[in-house]
């Protein structure tokens, strides 16, 4: 099992902000370009490591808010290339439990998250998201390629 | 036995012994000599092998050039089979066609009487039943010569047979005629009745009329509303917009350039060569999609000034390309002239019909209409000006597909490229170094070389005939104590040829060893060539793959700049309008 560098699981407060509260997993993809603020989080977020707990909830945070101030589905979860170095390949940000993993080379990605693991390594892209049925290519100024819901 | 005796005998061996070995050194540049034939054969070999592969190529080439023959043949004779079925069925469908802009244009040069007019309409009106235009013709000629009763009825019967038909034709003779509030009635009642899910292959001509600049204030607005409105709710549907994207995705996919035929040694060594062929190919859509694009968007389209002329042209098309009941004979029309066009290659034809196939259902939504229009006019029906307009009103769906392409093509790029070389293998990733795996290769070859050499030994027939005469020369020695000259003698004649053999056989391993040796560093140097050469046009493949790839943010930022309302021409008679 991948060792959980950040893990808030249970009635925290994470889960029980006004995010947290109205997200959804309904509703239509989000195909607009992403905000600054997301990206910023995601960007912080793979340095997590390093940042304390209440930064950590800000950042998870700012991701939810991307899809919930325009009402729309909110991704299983998004799946980025990892800096921390080897063996560390990528890492994983769930955004309900809000768990930050960072997972090794070969090491499988759980939920449904192994598909964007290629991508993800890539280089190509800022992150991956992953919904039920498609995956969201974010490339690093925003934009977003999502792919067909059988990719 | 006497001294002398015996000393003659030692004497004649030794005679013996130097013929022997004059004999042995003859022996053995004969087996130079047998050496060399024996590489001889085998390069014969290998060239025969190789001959044999290019007839197996000429004759697979030749059967499919004979196919190709045979469908071509076909298709061509079939085509005109179906002309010939389409002017007997429909043929007299043109008189009503041509009579419909001829007669608005005798109207405008006023030299045909309204009796002439009357005439033909309604003899036409009798012979071709069922066609809604030749009703709205006479409704045309009625109204000329100011008959309201005749135009009411006859156009209540044009509109029974084909509603929206007579709606847009009505819309576009007014509208040539500039009464623009009675022609925006009309288009207002054709498009109310609209369902934006369902749009029947005539509503083209509603974008043709918009891109080349016929409707007036009036009708363009309401339109332009209606189409936006539209592309807006249309464009919420993600499943909708998620077949637009798929089918770019194939257009796009369908145009690539071929790899370079001057990458010919990793094709020899690698298994994963198909792989890398593709994703090359594969990456250069996004370069060719914009060139293309800059193409289209490229000069001015030459447009009439006089707006009549703009109308009658969409007017034409109205009435010629979009009449169902001819639909089903002018696609088999359609298919065989991509088979034509593919020189008889089913293959072909049928990928290019298949991404024609959404041009031929019944009904579109709306985006698959724009699509329609912008992937092939001259298909669609629509102006290359039409074709503009909905690439600009396309182009997310573009950058989208072009982004998917993108991302499959950097999934599917493999981890290693495998080599196989002369029975050694390796997986080459970015890890690799290349003085590493020459180093392998080197090792791997000179192995195997001295593993050949290792097993030419004096073993087996030869020792066993070394330790024959050696007994024999006892025996010999034995029979000469004895004084048994014949047996003697014998046992030297075995002792002389059993020895002289394995003499022979020991004599030749040094050489044979150096063949074997020569040959390993023969195959050394090429097989690390090879591998050198595979190497290097593995590394232009990827840069060249890269640069090609680094294009499709090019093609997305030239989409960017599109702007479809710009493509929405104004009327030549309202340049100065709002």
């Amino acid at each position: 099992m991948p060792k959980p560098l950040i893990t808030k699981t249970g009635n925290q407060n994470l889960l029980s902000g006004p995010m947290a509260k109205n997200a959804t997993r309904g509703g239509r993809l989000h195909t607009g370009r992403r905000s600054e603020n997301y990206l910023r989080a995601l960007r912080a977020l793979d340095g997590a490591g390093s940042l304390g707990t209440v930064d950590t909830e800000k950042f998870v945070d700012d991701i939810r808010r991307e899809f919930h101030d325009r009402y729309t589905a909110q991704p299983l979860g998004i799946v980025g290339r990892c800096y921390l170095g080897d063996p560390f390949e990528v890492h994983t940000v769930t955004l309900d439990g809000s768990i930050i993993d960072h997972y090794r080379r070969g090491q499988e990605l759980p939920g449904g998250m192994e598909k964007a693991r290629t991508l993800a390594g890539s280089g190509s892209y800022a992150a991956i998201e992953v919904y039920p049925d498609r995956l969201v290519c974010l490339r690093p100024d925003g934009t977003v390629v999502p792919l067909g819901s059988g990719s | 036995m006497t001294d002398p005796a015996i000393a003659n005998n030692l004497r004649s061996i030794n005679r013996a012994l130097d013929v022997m070995q004059r004999n042995q050194s003859v022996l053995g540049e004969q087996q130079g000599v047998l050496q060399q034939s024996v590489n001889q054969v085998k390069a014969t070999g290998d060239q025969t092998r190789a001959n044999l592969l290019t007839l197996v190529q000429q004759f697979d080439a030749f059967q499919r050039q004979s196919e190709f023959r045979h469908n071509l043949q076909v298709a061509e004779t079939q085509i005109v089979q179906v002309k010939q079925q389409l002017e007997t069925d429909y043929g007299h469908y043109k008189n009503v066609r041509r009579l419909a802009t001829g007669t608005l244009q005798a109207l405008d040069s006023g030299i045909t009487s309204h009796g002439t007019m009357r005439q033909v309409s309604e003899e036409l009106m009798l012979l071709t039943p069922q066609y809604w235009l030749a009703p709205a013709l006479v409704a045309v000629a009625a109204w000329i010569r100011d008959d309201p009763a005749l135009a009411a009825q006859a156009l209540a019967e044009a509109n029974r047979r084909s509603n929206d038909k007579t709606s847009l034709f009505f819309a576009l003779v007014l509208r040539r005629h500039q009464r623009n509030a009675a022609a925006a009635r009309w288009l207002g009642q054709y498009t109310a009745r609209q369902d934006p899910a369902r749009l029947s292959s005539e509503f083209m001509v509603i974008l043709d009329a918009v891109s080349v600049g016929v409707f007036g204030h009036e009708s363009k607005a309401l339109v332009m509303g209606h189409l936006m409105d539209w592309y807006d709710r249309l464009s919420d549907d993600q499943a909708t917009v998620d077949r637009q994207v798929t089918r770019w995705a194939a257009q796009l996919d369908a145009h690539r350039t071929p790899v370079d035929p001057r990458y010919h040694v990793l094709p020899q060594i690698s298994s994963t060569w198909p792989q890398l062929k593709d994703l090359y190919e594969g990456a250069t859509v996004h370069g060719l999609a914009e060139r293309r694009l800059r193409a289209m968007f490229d000069g001015s389209i030459g447009q009439s000034e006089d707006l009549r002329v703009r109308v009658d042209n969409i007017l034409e098309d109205l009435v010629s390309d979009f009449d169902a009941e001819e639909a089903p004979l002018r696609h088999r029309e359609q298919e065989l002239k991509e088979l034509v066009k593919a020189k008889g290659d089913q293959v072909a034809a049928d990928k290019a019909i298949q991404l024609a196939k959404p041009l031929r259902e019944a009904t579109h939504d709306f985006l698959t209409l724009i699509s329609n229009a912008a992937v092939d006019p001259k298909k669609a029906g629509t102006s290359p000006g039409t074709q503009r307009f909905a690439v600009a009103l396309a182009k997310d769906w573009i950058s989208q597909a072009s982004g998917r392409l993108e991302a499959a093509n950097v999934v599917a790029h493999p981890a290693a490229v495998r080599v196989d070389i002369d029975g050694w293998h390796h997986l080459i990733d970015n890890t690799t170094s290349e003085q590493q795996v020459v180093h392998d290769l080197s090792t791997h070859i000179d192995r195997q070389t001295e593993r050949a050499v290792a097993a030419v030994r004096f073993t087996g027939l030869p020792l066993t005939a070394a330790i024959c005469a050696g007994l024999a020369l006892l025996c010999a020695l034995w029979a000469g104590i004895e004084q048994s000259v014949g047996i003697a003698v014998f046992f030297v004649l075995v002792t002389l040829g059993v020895g002289g053999w394995a003499a022979y056989q020991v004599y030749g391993l040094p050489a044979r060893r150096a063949e074997l040796r020569k040959q390993g560093e023969r195959r050394k140097t090429v097989a690390v060539g090879q591998l050198r050469g595979g190497i290097a046009e593995l590394l232009d493949l990827r840069a060249e793959r890269e640069r090609e790839l680094a294009l499709a943010p090019r093609l997305r930022q030239y989409l960017e700049q599109l702007n479809g309302a710009a493509f929405a021409v104004r009327a030549p008679d309202q340049l100065r309008g709002v």
